[in-house]
């Protein structure tokens, strides 16, 4: 039906092996770990590599302690952890919507997010992430509840089919994404919080403890989406072929929204609505390893993380002295991504 | 011809009601016409060209909330009309032009409208002598304006000093007198701010700062830039930047450049609005590392105090004050 499921379930592209997936996997790493790095040692503010290596020994002064601690170690594992939540949720997206250009938002659980922000902000005063984080939370869980009610009454059966499951996702955003407009426009402050906040950012000062609850949720997310990943590589060649290898369509798609509604509920909780990750990540991922979910999950989560710290390594530099919120660096580079992508499947199935 | 069906009935009564609604408040709306300029006038030059005010003012309404209602409140006027603070601001102090604006309500203003939201058909509904707001706000509805009332429009920071606002609405109003007593009331306030604290003014570099968690910044147009510029402190570096510039973007910085930033600042004029970013601050270790901050030579304001007239410009003062008392 689509690319996803053109190349045999579980195998790299032809000519790649486990060795060959092996090999970009550990350079994946590799270059997480640098870009983390690079997170910590670049920022809008200057600071020397023996200023840094004096605050690893314990020596450090205030200044340098401060923004290391306070802002580039909170920011740099918001970015990791927020980037392969996003990644992920994508892939489980595409997979069971097997719709190539599928991401977080086409279900309605981003819409549902932002609908409890601004509920947050208009009506809860709510200012900073902290105030945030439950609210974002609870709107992916709703969104996510209400799509897929929507989507089995629309089905008229005990699953939903991608398709009314994208419908209802779709109608779904809509519909919450009305209720924000509304409250937007009738508050202008809302919207200026609120505008930070959609957009995606990871400036300030940002505590990690704060965060927990939504590091714990994505955690939960990234193991229940590997564990899942068998799931996706039947569905990918179809209902009824997923149906005739033993697997309950009904129950694997609640196992995957439960893990959507997981990650993305806790991605944005730590930094906003950031577009275009669940996109981008999946299908580099898939162009170097092939579509096999066992693979394409975890390989997936490290580049979204890469893809993000990058992207905000890239935003504290390039306004200096002040910074370009991630969410913008994202949307540069993900829409001529997004693009490139639409041209190269309409060629593809062609 | 068949008879109707219950359900056509009820559509066609349906619309028949939103017609006569319609019609019932184009009939309300209609109903406050133009006061016009009839009788006794008096003819005054604004940043928008030359206005005919009545002699006689009996109603104002404002539209930007700050400049335009600090004058109106600061000369007495019959203020009917205003722009509403959004709750969700999270305002956690008090206004400058809160107990004036207090003392309006009771005589019968009423909030029209949210700032940025301006309602043409609440305005209409109220039927002022005058609307005296910023150019910004009267430009992109002059002409609905015009054909509802007289219009006094002000400059924005970049266009006039409130000064010369105040004497414009003064001259359109018959209450020059009024402005010119208020000019020279700040102008005596400067002065024996002056001398009082010559010392502290001659030896504290001060900087008036707006601090979120997204970043910091300071603003060279902005009224509290203004005043302490009148009254002459020495500025600290980020300050001076923004006051050569004061046409300009504000002058920003990231959250990791707060201690570089400020670090010369003896006194932080801090603007914060909401309370959980007051609180906030204190646990951003580049804040408490500020020297201003470790001294304790620290005074809050918000952003009603970006702008503003007479009154907000001594509320300014005040806080200078008090920032000076503490050095």
């Amino acid at each position: 039906m689509t690319i996803l499921a053109e190349t045999p379930l579980g195998d790299a592209p032809a000519g790649r092996g486990y060795t060959h997936r092996g090999r970009w996997l550990a350079a994946a790493i590799v270059l997480l770990a640098v870009s983390f790095v690079g997170g910590l040692v670049i920022g809008s503010r200057d600071l020397p590599l023996s200023a840094l290596w004096a605050v690893a020994l314990g020596a450090g002064d205030v200044e340098t302690t401060a923004i290391l601690f306070e802002q580039r170690i909170p920011r740099t594992v918001i970015a990791v952890m927020g980037g392969a939540a996003l990644a992920v949720a994508g892939v489980l997206i595409q997979g069971h919507t097997r719709n190539p250009l599928a991401d977080p938002g086409l279900l309605g659980v981003t819409a549902g997010s932002s609908l409890c922000v601004v509920v947050a902000i208009a009506f809860f005063g709510a200012s900073t992430p902290a105030g945030y984080l439950w609210f974002a939370f609870a709107g992916a869980a709703i969104a996510a509840i209400v799509v897929t009610t929507v989507g089995r009454l629309a089905g008229g059966r005990r699953d939903s089919s991608p398709a009314t499951l994208v419908l209802a996702g779709t109608a779904v955003s809509a519909i919450l994404s009305a209720v924000s407009g509304v409250i937007l426009l009738l508050s202008s402050s809302t919207l200026d919080l609120f505008r930070f906040w959609t957009v995606g950012s990871l400036s300030g000062v940002r505590d990690l403890s704060v965060l927990l609850p939504a590091f714990a949720c994505i955690v939960v997310g990234l193991v229940v989406a590997i564990g899942h990943s068998s799931t996706l590589d039947a569905l990918s060649m179809g209902d009824d072929t997923a149906r005739s290898l033993g697997r309950n369509l009904g129950t694997s798609r609640g196992v995957g929204l439960t893990a959507v509604t997981l990650l993305v509920g806790g991605a944005v909780a730590c930094c906003g609505s950031l577009g275009f990750v669940g996109l981008i990540a999946p299908h580099a991922v898939r162009a170097m390893v092939g579509p096999g979910h066992r693979w394409l999950v975890p390989f997936s989560a490290v580049v979204g993380g890469i893809l993000v710290v990058i992207a905000d390594i890239i935003g504290r530099v390039v306004l200096h002295p002040t910074e370009l919120p991630v969410g913008v660096v994202l949307a540069m580079v993900g829409t001529p991504f997004f693009l490139f992508m639409v041209v190269r499947i309409r060629k593809a199935r062609a | 011809m068949p008879s109707p069906t219950p359900l056509r009935r009820n559509i066609v009564l349906a619309i028949a009601s939103i017609g006569a609604s319609a019609l019932l408040l184009s009939g309300c709306s209609s109903a406050a016409a133009p006061s016009g300029a009839t009788g006794a006038t008096r003819t005054v030059d604004t940043v928008l060209g030359e206005a005919v005010v009545p002699e006689q003012i009996d109603s104002v309404i404002v539209l930007e909330g700050r400049r335009d209602t600090d004058i109106v409140l600061a000369l007495e006027l019959p203020l009917v009309g205003f722009p509403g603070r959004d709750v969700s601001d999270g305002y956690d102090i008090e206004a400058p032009l809160t107990e004036l604006l207090d003392a309006a309500i009771a005589d019968g203003a009423e909030e029209l409208f949210l700032v940025d939201e301006v309602n043409i058909e609440a305005i209409a509904q109220k039927a002022p002598t005058i609307v005296v707001s910023r150019s910004t706000e009267i430009v992109p509805i002059k002409d609905q304006l015009d054909a509802l009332t007289t219009v006094v429009a002000i400059g924005n920071q970049a266009e006039t000093t409130w000064q010369e606002d105040l004497l414009t609405v003064g001259e359109a109003t018959g209450t020059t007198a009024k402005a010119e007593e208020l000019i020279a009331a700040y102008d005596a306030r400067v002065l024996e701010i002056q001398t009082t604290y010559a010392e502290q003014i001659a030896s504290t570099k001060v900087v008036p700062l707006e601090y979120s968690s997204e970043k910091s910044d300071v603003g060279g147009g902005r009224l509290q830039s203004i005043v302490l510029a009148d009254v002459g402190v020495l500025p600290a570096e980020a300050f001076a930047e923004a006051l050569s510039r004061p046409n300009e973007n504000n002058v920003e910085f990231s959250p990791e450049q707060t201690l570089t930033a400020y670090d010369d600042a003896d006194a932080i004029l801090a603007f914060v609005t909401t309370a959980e970013t007051w609180a906030a601050k204190d646990k951003d270790d580049l804040w408490t590392a500020l020297p201003a901050v470790i001294d304790g030579q620290v005074v809050r304001a918000d952003r009603m105090s970006h702008d503003g007239g007479p009154i907000t410009a001594m509320y300014i003062l005040d806080k200078l004050e008090e920032l000076y008392q503490g050095v």
